[in-house]
């Protein structure tokens, strides 16, 4: 059998296995003895799997459908890669609001250097503080960009864009976040798909995150990443309903004008705008080729802010999805409300991790019994389900060179964030554009495990549920149980991922100690300085020591070390971390090796090592 | 792995919390899933108390009181299950099959209209088959023969195959005595070999097929038939009583005795067993047995005679507070009688009245002369430490008539006395006389065992115990020397043997009792330690509070296991405190008395600071090499907290300590011992010492003198701790220990003293130390101990003073 079939067969099983499961569960709901509490948690189990069951079909067939796919991708490469006769004119835009200079400008220069000939390059800067401007003035003066500005402000990154495009004659925009780096070819592709068919509203195109070296969460983002642009984005294209994700993107002007700029609405306004271009009845497309590199989060902060904003904003579409289809059933082909309503109710999977989380905790300590009257048959119905489903998406995926690991890795930060997607439903429901309140503090973005609460809580209640379930195995010796506290288990080895994730930039780990008599002498060179950015990839080495006075973060000064042959090493270091208190003789204090030659950072890390 | 340890223990300490909170709040549960496992393998009356217990932490539970409801009925307590029925068809009416139950038990149990009324009204509801057989039992039940037999005759023409109404048929004829046809109709179901319905067994019509046959004087076949039903089911207690029971009719008495022993070895329903044994034994005239047999069921009847006897029994059965009441109330009918009264003040010795014994033996030879009282007298003397005066009537009864016995009991009260060499010289008195080999052995033991020579001891009891299996005075001084030596095996089969010949020993029962709990349970330990050390002179003063907690174990015979976890704070003036908590585990093998093994590994974690574990371990080995000779090894990789920058640098020395003791003499002992110790920083340390103790007097007012001469030699000095190169010390020690519980000095007593102990110092640059200290332990009972202690030391320089103040509670569980 070749692989093709396998798939298929493979889909076919998984669809039957679902569809079994999914009736059987509601089967057994219906026919159970419960009453009350027990038939409401039954139901909400139900439910939360039924969102579960629904999406989890919506992912794999769009996996199946980008495996399947794989025949068209050369065509539309073929006609990416055709040289174009004259070149329409381009308009580029880059918004931005306090953002660093150094990161803008290695945009811009990426940017100026595409090899696509008619294009104008607009700096939309939003920032309002002066330094900001200034800077933005001198990065336009410098590389030759046209600035743009707004009296008032409305709408975000949608309204200065939307103001902007007022400006501009372009027959193609394209839309850049401030921190991406297209590659020279990237506008050639892109507009010779466009001048193929006129109909397109816009191509997508892919974004990688650079910066997954250091961070488990960076590394997990970027996997969640690549399964959204690698598989479900060339589902959704198939079934032209692909919509745009804000960055690495051409619109047609004609298109955008057509459906009155993006919308301003809500904080994920290119999905809501994709909405609008498929109801108006323009296509979409994905291409799927990496054109240009973008940062992800690099930390939980960042992460759960990312999540917070793309929950929020879906949510809020949602609702005027459902409006829609209620008021104007006919808008859209069936296939694109199917994908518009997987992809803009995904989100809520906030409330369906609860459920399934807390409803095996309820069975265990108060014995309501929402899973499973006849245990059994469960089982019966659960392994075909799970097992397919599983081995189909793998299957996919490892074709394409990703292993379980990394997958597994991007689906626990899903699971530990659902919070976040439960606090931005709510928070959508009630029609609030909110942004999430986690801050960073003072040792990098280590978030505090207060703040953390919810998880920290489940997971202790999970923990909980374990041992009472296993002592009342101990008397009970019924399947059920056993059930439960394997679901509890499993959500709490889920659950302690935030422990993985949320990493000290710095860990303590890290700083290796070397004892107070290694540092011969040390001079300040420059003091008042800004606290550093802990982020263990900038330092060569760090190390640890007790010093008889107080430094503060972010001091310079120059060290002598006695390295293990006696010989003195002297280099710059930065302090990144001190203790505020004076304990067995000395204030601890953290060091990061700022400025020194290759032969000492050799000698140093010997040292540490010890 | 500092984390990852606090982790680890945080998730066991929440596990165990969780699991109490469990076992405290879910009782209901737990108790009913017990018995409810307990309920579906037919184990009805264990399964009740497990309902009944879940049905204490929550009456309201429905499951429970079903199936209590049904346990009581099935085990023949249709009484107590009558509320419970009630109840749960109160709450659950349309169940028709508790109605069906309440109405049987309510037969059962003679009220016969509620059955029936019940019934009635299930009945107008539904004419089923089973309803008509239910109603049918309970005609049965009621006696109500004829009315039963025609529901059963409907039954029949209904359905002519229906096993169980031919066997309810046949109970209906058995029970009208009309054996003959009920032996027939249960003999032609069991040949027609028809399947028996599920709720009729086959034993069961086998059993009333026997009883048939006895009612109609076929005894023989009966027993035939039971015997074949007890080798078809041979764990079925019931029909082995039955059998037995049949066995003494038909006056087969020994296979009846040999059966009903055999019950109560294996069955839950030994009172019964034993009636009948009783029964049988008094059938065969063997009284004797058949009290003790009674007794053991605490029944009491019979004339004086049986109740002397009775007495007796329950006084050599090791009962004396029980005899006594008897035969005291024996003599308020039979004041004169001198048997009666000496047997009381037998059992007063045997429940440790000495006093009021000794009163009522001299009452008795007030009267008469009798040899035996003034023996019985002579012994509780001695038992009430009253030596010189037990020692007087032996010499009376000696001089009144030669006696070996009564010589060589002496010559053992002179050693209690501890009056070793007249107890010697009566000995090779006695072995002139009688040549005998026991009394030489018993002579060598004692001798050995007094001069503390624990080998030789053991080897002469052994030898001695061979010859003579009664010698409980050997048997005893062996088992002592034993639970001293931490042999607990032996000790635990030596007392066991004590008491199989005399079930009186008292001593010998409360040292098994100790000594299985040594050997079988769990000894844990909590202590609390605050120790002070202030010094003018130095910058580094100390302040520790401790918790010690450790629990040791058995895992094998000579092989334990101790855990120990110790949280320590310690304040040091130079800076804050360091918190550390400690974990070991020390493994130690022990081939007692010669040689012993230990070896331990244990982990310190320091809280705050420090972020690296302390691991430490050790060895130590220990040698008898002969009998007043003994070796002592250890090695320790130790760590240095004198100051904290020591512990801050992980500071420690490899330690080696060799000791050998010699016991000079009963009082004087002599030591020899070095350390060597390789310190962290390179230092070496000698450390020879030599010490002499010597014994004024031995327990109960223990007091004694010890001289230690040691010497310390560095490779260099040390300012870390504090180290001058070499220094020399005498040290002299008066020690004061009182045991207030003087007349109990055996292993086995509950030990309650005081020491007092002072210490002075000399060393060679000249610090002079003064150092008080003062214990104080108490044995609760065999579990539980107490003990606290304090001292206090000052000093001529200014160097440490220190105090340090202990308590703590030792259990077993």
């Amino acid at each position: 059998m070749n692989k093709k079939k396998l798939i298929d067969s493979l889909i076919l099983f998984t669809l039957v296995a679902v569809m079994v499961y999914v009736v059987t569960r509601a089967v057994l709901v219906g026919y159970a003895d419960y009453t009350g509490w027990d038939r409401f948690s039954a139901i909400g189990l139900l439910l939360a799997e039924l969102f579960v069951v629904f999406h989890g079909v919506g992912y794999t067939l769009n996996i199946y459908r980008a495996y399947r796919y794989s025949g068209g991708k050369e065509k539309m490469q073929e006609v990416a890669n055709k040289p174009l006769p004259e070149e329409p004119s381009v308009a580029i835009f880059v918004a931005a609001r306090h953002e660093p200079k150094e990161v803008l400008e290695e945009t811009f220069i990426s940017i100026k250097n595409l090899k696509y000939k008619n294009k104008s390059i607009y700096f939309l800067d939003d920032s309002s503080k002066s330094t900001y401007k200034k800077e933005a003035d001198q990065l336009a003066k410098d590389l030759d960009l046209k600035i743009f500005r707004r009296k008032d402000r409305h709408g975000a990154k949608a309204g200065i864009i939307n103001d902007c495009l007022k400006t501009i004659n372009s027959k193609y925009l394209v839309v850049f976040d401030a921190d991406q780096n297209p590659l020279p070819e990237f506008l050639n592709r892109v507009v010779a798909l466009m001048e193929s068919d006129q109909r397109l509203a816009f191509v997508q195109t892919p974004q990688f995150y650079s910066n997954v070296e250091g961070s488990q969460i960076a590394k997990a983002a970027a996997f969640q990443q690549a399964v959204f642009y690698e598989y479900i984005c060339e589902g959704k294209s198939s079934q032209d309903a692909m919509f745009c994700c804000g960055t690495n993107i051409i619109f047609r002007k004609k298109a955008l004008d057509q459906v009155g700029g993006l919308d301003e609405s809500t904080v994920t306004e290119d999905f809501a705008t994709s909405f609008k271009f498929h109801q108006k009845g323009w296509n979409s497309l994905y291409y799927n080729h990496v054109y240009a590199f973008g940062m992800g989060p690099e930390d939980l902060v960042g992460y759960f802010k990312q999540q917070y904003r793309w929950a929020n904003g879906t949510i809020t579409v949602f609702k005027k999805v459902l409006k829609n289809l209620i008021l104007h059933p006919f808008s859209l082909k069936i296939k694109q409300w199917v994908e518009y309503l997987l992809s803009s109710s995904y989100y809520l999977v906030g409330f369906a991790l609860f459920g399934l989380m807390l409803f095996p905790i309820f069975y265990l300590l108060f014995d309501i019994p929402s899973f499973f009257a006849k245990p059994q048959v469960y089982f019966l119905v659960f392994l075909p389900y799970i097992t397919l489903s599983l081995s189909i998406f793998y299957f996919v995926l490892k074709e394409r060179n990703y292993t379980a690991g990394d997958l597994f890795k991007g689906q626990l930060a899903g699971f530990i964030s659902f919070p976040i997607y439960l606090q931005a439903a709510v928070s959508s429901f009630f029609g609030r554009k909110a942004t999430f309140g986690i801050t960073s503090k003072a040792k990098g973005k280590f978030v505090s495990y207060f703040r953390l609460w919810p998880q920290i809580v489940l997971l202790f209640l999970n923990y909980i549920a374990i041992v009472w379930g296993m002592n009342r195995f101990i008397y009970q010796r019924d399947p059920a149980v056993v059930i439960n506290v394997f679901w509890a288990f499993y959500h709490f080895l889920l659950l302690a991922s935030i422990f993985y994730f949320n990493e000290r930039i710095i860990p303590k780990a890290f700083l290796k100690k070397i004892a107070k008599e290694r540092i011969v002498d040390y001079q300040v060179l420059e003091r008042n300085r800004p606290k550093p950015e802990l982020n263990s990839r900038n330092w060569p080495v760090c190390f640890a020591t007790k010093l008889p006075d107080r430094l503060k973060e972010g001091t310079l000064l120059m060290a002598k070390v006695k390295s293990r042959g006696g010989k003195q090493l002297i280099f710059d270091a930065e302090v990144t971390w001190a203790s505020p208190r004076k304990r067995f003789g000395g204030y601890a204090t953290g060091f990061g090796v700022a400025k020194a030659s290759p032969e000492i950072i050799t000698q140093l890390r010997k040292l540490v090592k010890k | 792995m500092k984390k990852i340890i606090n982790l680890v223990f945080s998730l066991i300490v929440v596990a165990g919390l969780t699991s109490f909170l469990y076992h405290y709040t879910q009782q209901a549960e737990i108790n009913y899933y017990q018995g409810h496992r307990l309920f579906l393998n037919g184990n009805y009356s264990k399964a009740i108390p497990y309902y009944k217990n879940s049905l204490k932490a929550d009456h309201r539970q429905f499951k429970a009181k079903k199936e209590l409801a049904y346990s009581y009925f099935w085990t023949d307590n249709p009484k107590k299950s009558i509320p419970l029925f009630e109840d749960i068809s109160k709450k659950n009416p349309k169940n028709q099959e508790l109605k069906l139950y309440l109405a049987k038990a309510y037969s059962r149990t003679g009220s016969r209209n509620k059955a029936l009324s019940i019934m009635g009204k299930i009945e107008t509801k539904d004419k089923q088959l089973d309803i008509k057989m239910t109603l049918a039992e309970i005609y049965i039940w009621n006696n109500q023969l004829t009315k039963a037999r025609e529901l059963l005759r409907e039954v029949l023409a209904q359905n002519p195959s229906n096993n169980k109404a031919k066997f309810l048929l046949a109970k209906t004829f058995y029970y009208d005595q009309k054996s003959k046809k009920a032996s027939k109709i249960l003999e032609n179901l069991l040949e027609e070999g028809k399947e028996l319905p599920e709720n009729v067994k086959e034993k069961e019509v086998r059993g009333l097929l026997a009883q048939t046959y006895i009612s109609s004087n076929q005894s023989q076949r009966a027993v035939e038939l039971y015997q074949q039903l007890v080798d078809q089911n041979p764990n079925d207690i019931d029909l082995k009583m039955k059998l037995a029971e049949l066995l003494s009719w038909t006056k087969e008495l020994e296979r009846s005795e040999d059966l009903y022993r055999k019950i109560i070895k294996k069955s839950s329903r030994k009172r019964e067993a034993y009636l009948g044994l009783a029964k049988v034994l008094i059938g065969q005239n063997r009284y004797k047995e058949a009290i003790s047999i009674i007794d053991k069921i605490g029944k009491i009847k019979g004339t004086k005679n049986a109740k002397l006897m009775y007495g007796k029994a329950l006084l050599y059965s090791g009962k004396p507070k029980l005899a006594r009441d008897i035969f005291a109330k024996l003599l308020k009918d039979y004041p004169q009688d001198l048997e009666t009264k000496e047997l009381l003040a037998d059992a007063y010795a045997y429940s440790k009245k000495y006093k009021k014994a000794i009163l009522l033996y001299r009452k008795i030879l007030v009267k008469t002369d009798r040899r035996k009282t003034k023996k019985g007298l002579a012994a509780v003397l001695s038992w009430n430490q009253q030596y010189q005066k037990s020692i007087k009537l032996y010499d009376q009864l000696l001089a009144e008539e030669y006696d070996p016995e009564v010589k060589r009991q002496k010559a053992r009260v002179l050693g209690w006395s501890k009056n070793y060499q007249k107890a010697l010289a009566e000995y090779k008195d006695l072995l002139d006389k009688e040549k005998s080999s026991a009394i030489r052995l018993e002579m060598e033991a004692k001798q050995a065992y007094w001069q503390g020579e624990v080998k030789s001891a053991i080897n002469n009891y052994q030898k001695l115990l061979i010859a003579e299996p009664d010698n409980v005075e050997a048997a005893f001084d062996l088992s002592q020397l034993y639970s001293y030596q931490d042999m607990w095996e032996e000790a635990i089969n030596q007392y066991e043997n004590i008491l199989k010949v005399q079930p009186l020993h008292s001593r010998a029962r409360e040292g098994l009792e100790k000594a299985k709990i040594f050997y079988k349970k769990v000894k844990t330990r909590l202590d609390y330690l605050f120790f002070e050390a202030d010094s003018p002179d130095r910058t580094t003063d100390i302040k520790k509070h401790q918790v010690l907690k450790s629990a040791s174990f058995f895992i094998a015979k000579n092989k334990k296991i101790k855990i120990s976890s110790d949280f320590a704070q310690r304040s040091f003036s130079d800076f804050s405190s360091i918190s550390e908590s400690k974990t070991q585990l020390e493994i130690s093998y022990q081939n007692n008395p010669d040689w012993n093994l230990s070896a331990y590994y244990g982990l310190v974690n320091y809280y705050k600071h420090l972020d690296e574990l302390f691991h430490l371990f050790g060895a130590s080995f220990y040698h008898r090499f002969f009998d007043r000779g003994m070796f002592n090894f250890n090695y320790q990789r130790q760590r240095l907290t004198d100051n904290s920058q020591l512990i801050r640098d992980y500071a420690y020395r490899h330690s080696f300590e060799n000791k050998i003791d010699f016991d000079l003499t009963s009082k004087l002992k002599m030591g020899l011992d070095c350390r060597l110790a390789y310190y962290f920083d390179a230092n070496f340390l000698v450390e020879p010492g030599i010490d002499f103790t010597y014994y004024f007097s031995k327990e109960p007012r223990q007091f004694y003198l010890t001289y230690r001469y040691f010497f310390k030699e560095f490779r260099k000095e040390s300012s870390d701790y504090w180290t001058p190169r070499g220094f020399s010390t005498n040290k002299l020690t008066l020690a004061w220990r009182h045991y207030l519980n003087s007349d109990q000095l055996f292993f086995g007593a509950d030990q309650l003293y005081y020491q007092l102990k002072y210490e002075v110092s000399l060393d060679s640059t000249d610090i002079l130390i003064h150092k008080f200290i003062g214990q104080f332990n108490w044995d609760i009972n065999k579990s539980l101990n107490i003990h606290f202690g304090g001292s206090f030391a000052d000093t001529t320089s200014n160097v440490y003073q220190e105090k340090r103040i202990t308590a703590g509670l030792s259990y077993y569980f």
